[in-house]
């Protein structure tokens, strides 16, 4: 084999590797969730827009996580190699005072994304209140259903994220049920939301 | 007048002749992207061939990488061609060739390929036949959108027939 077939052989490979839609080391490299104070995303759907916010960080059950303002809604997170976990509290009235039945942190996303993954975790907690035991429960399911390639954004993954809470008391059980989907674009963020208000699709963002 | 494939072969049988075989492990770190990757451990074999100009060498390489999450796992397998000069005492090296990579999270799984390249120097102690070297390097990633990397040193050994 001459060095020029040999030279010719390595061009061709290359070109037909460049041709070739598989971002692998993107997905694998990047950051998917960039939770940095100042951070924002701005998405909008035909009827409204949301602003996503990361604000100043704060420490919860002595942990520091960010607050990520949701269209003025905020979740405190905290990010670790192998989750993004959300605080969570529920709060009992009785009697007009407020009693804590569940405080905790539980994994929202699980880490690495990987295509396929699916998880789950809860939150049990009871408290007894004037004679009676209030029981609460918050578990949330979650699974990568896919990932695209979406120009400008790379290989973006789409997770769908279920969470359910259960307060039960004496004489009644109230149940909440809120479902969204986000994906999540490399080195971006959040590029799209969908909830019962609609799909907001991201329309600008600083990241830094 | 010899075929083609017959050049070919004699061309292996060529390379095959007056080559070194040898082994290196050794650790790498993440430099660019890779944040949640802990450090890795990284191998390979490789016959190495001697030309006036350097040392050509052919071999194939793998390396794995985990995080805190126990469950996930990132696997990386390789072809390289590399070129170095073993009668150097301090020798750069250069290596690139394809990529398999796979990566994967409980029962959930992804594949794909891409190309690595590395860029380093080594220090070649002699002992007779036998060769010992630490390597030190940059071992590069890409899919030519996205490019990762890590650092990483080596021990080898080589054995010159």
């Amino acid at each position: 084999m001459s060095s020029k077939t040999m030279v010719r052989t390595g061009i061709l490979f290359i070109l037909l590797f460049a041709a070739c839609e598989n971002n692998i080391i993107q997905r694998a490299a990047s950051d998917y969730f960039q939770y940095r104070e100042g951070n924002w995303w701005q998405l909008a759907s035909t009827q409204d827009t949301m602003m996503v916010e990361v604000e100043a960080v704060d420490t919860l059950l002595q942990i520091e996580c960010f607050t990520v303002s949701f269209g003025g809604y905020p979740k405190y997170l905290f990010k670790k190699p192998n989750a993004i976990s959300q605080y969570i509290k529920i709060i009992h009235n009785f009697g007009g005072e407020d009693y804590i039945v569940v405080e905790n942190f539980v994994k929202r996303i699980e880490l690495p994304l990987v295509n396929g993954n699916a998880w789950q975790d809860s939150l049990v907690d009871s408290i007894f209140i004037s004679g009676a035991w209030v029981k609460a429960k918050f578990y949330i399911i979650g699974s990568i259903s896919g990932f695209e390639s979406v120009g400008g954004y790379g290989d973006v993954y789409t997770i769908a994220i279920k969470n359910v809470e259960i307060v039960i008391l004496p004489d009644t059980v109230i149940t909440d049920t809120i479902d969204v989907i986000e994906a999540y674009a490399p080195d971006i963020g959040l590029v799209r939301f969908e909830d019962n208000d609609g799909v907001f699709d991201l329309i600008n963002y600083e990241v830094e | 007048m010899t075929s083609k494939p017959i050049h070919i072969l004699l061309d292996m049988l060529i390379f095959l002749i007056a080559l070194s075989v040898g082994f290196e492990g050794g650790y790498n770190i993440p430099a660019v992207g890779f944040k949640d990757l802990n450090s890795g451990v990284a191998f390979s074999l490789y016959i190495n061939r001697h030309f006036r100009f350097a040392d050509l060498s052919i071999g194939a390489r793998t390396s794995y990488f985990s995080v805190e999450n126990s469950a996930y796992s990132l696997y990386f397998y390789g072809l390289s061609i590399g070129l170095a000069k073993n009668s150097w005492l301090f020798s750069p090296v250069i290596e690139f060739g394809p990529e398999y990579a796979r990566r994967k999270l409980g029962s959930s799984k992804e594949s794909g390929y891409g190309l690595n390249y590395t860029l380093g120097f080594l220090i070649n102690i002699h002992f007779e036949k036998l060769r010992f070297y630490p390597k030190f390097y940059y071992e590069g990633i890409t899919n030519l959108k996205t490019h990762a990397g890590f650092v990483g040193a080596k021990l080898g050994v080589g054995y010159e027939f």
